[in-house]
């Protein structure tokens, strides 16, 4: 129940940050704005040349959206600790995004970010991740 | 376990209100840039540019002073729907050809756009290969003394020559294929085009290169490019990073066009 709050709080919640000067910009994500999640990992995909993460959050009304996560290519994770099996289906995790402009549950992962994975924190924040490639 | 859950979101969520610098973005170019670099005086042959090296700082194109272009450029650069940079529109709306895992060609593949991608150079006694790690591509410069073709079919990495003139290694190259794109921005190119590469290797761990590309289909005056600076990278192997249409396939059904609110 505490488990289900505390996502509907962070879900809910948009923080407002810097503008960020990436080196080439991206269309599709808002890196103006960081949304932290937590729900329920229902795939990892480990591909080339992005890999995703998939997940169902509950929103206010405890109805679970389909949110899709891009992430670096496995190459890039892997040299940042990640492997394929950082995730499972079933993972109750949080993780933080830079949210897709058109507003649907899309976002690009935002690596400076901590990853908590079934309340342990698996993945440090990375200052000098660069999340688009 | 459940409220270390929620102790742990909410310390997620303040951390990130309280530290904005966090979110800034760097490559490994820029990560590696601030590093002491090596001695100068390591012993290097200048004629052998063997190794896998690293793009350092700089634009993702030939430079930042694009030279006019021709109707035909204009028309071209005008349909292309870049994904990254000044003109970016989101994922699933963009025609970028590599969003389909087409060929980047070249000269795009030189950019090493993503810059965590590296490239590795191999010499043989009639060619130079080289190796993108970004979907695995390859490249020939041959080095045997033949000329380029006169009237070639259309490829993406065309056809390259290379010789050396001093310690610096020259290569010249023709018959691109015009689907490619120059760059990322998704500036033009032809299949008249011509590049000439000029590489040298400075020190044991840095190789420099400045290009040159004649296109008048799609440029009014040639576009020189900035010196472009690489870092050997030696513990660096050059990994299987294939595009594959597949999985590229379900990855822009499944975040690109719903990250582009695109519904197909």
């Amino acid at each position: 129940m505490k488990t289900a709050a505390a996502a509907t709080l962070t879900a809910g919640l948009l923080v407002i940050c810097v503008p960020v000067l990436a080196h080439h910009g991206t269309g599709t994500y808002d890196s103006t704005k960081s949304v932290t999640l937590s729900g329920t990992v229902t795939e990892f995909a480990f591909i080339n040349p992005h890999a995703a993460l998939y997940l169902d959050v509950k929103d206010a009304t405890g109805k679970a959206v389909k949110w899709a996560i891009e992430m670096n290519s496995p190459g890039v994770l892997r040299a940042a600790g990640w492997t394929k099996a950082t995730f499972k289906a079933g993972d109750q995790i949080t993780i933080t995004v830079r949210p897709a402009r058109a507003g649907t549950p899309v976002g690009l992962i935002n690596r400076a970010q901590p990853i908590i994975v079934n309340g342990k924190q698996v993945l440090a924040g990375d200052r000098t991740a660069n999340a688009i490639n | 376990m459940r409220a270390r859950v929620a102790v742990f979101g909410m310390a997620v969520l303040v951390l990130s209100l309280v530290s904005p610098a966090v979110h800034a973005q760097r490559g490994r170019g820029g990560a590696a840039a601030t590093a002491a670099p090596p001695p100068p005086s390591v012993p290097h042959d200048p004629r052998d540019l063997s190794g896998v090296w690293a793009r350092q700082r700089g634009v993702l194109t030939m430079s930042n002073e694009t030279p006019p272009m021709t109707a035909w450029g204009k028309a071209k650069f005008d349909a292309a729907k870049p994904v990254y940079g000044p003109r970016a529109v989101a994922g699933g709306l963009g025609n970028d050809p590599v969003m389909t895992c087409d060929p980047l060609g070249m000269p795009r593949n030189l950019f090493l756009e993503v810059s965590i991608y590296p490239m590795e150079i191999v010499q043989t006694p009639k060619r130079v290969l080289q190796f993108f790690e970004w979907a695995h591509a390859w490249r020939e410069i041959w080095t045997d003394g033949r000329e380029l073709p006169k009237d070639p079919d259309p490829r993406w990495m065309g056809y390259s020559v290379g010789r050396w003139e001093g310690n610096e290694f020259v290569v010249n190259s023709l018959g691109f294929d015009e689907r490619t794109w120059l760059d990322h921005f998704g500036n033009p190119i032809s299949e008249e085009a011509r590049f000439e590469e000029r590489y040298r290797r400075v020190d044991r761990d840095t190789l420099e290169l400045t290009m040159t590309l004649t296109d008048p289909k799609a440029y009014t005056k040639p576009w020189v490019s900035e010196k472009k600076t690489f870092r050997l990278d030696a513990k660096h192997e050059i990994e299987e990073l294939f595009c594959v249409p597949s999985e590229n396939d379900a990855f822009n059904k499944r975040v690109r066009d719903p990250g582009a609110g695109v519904t197909r």
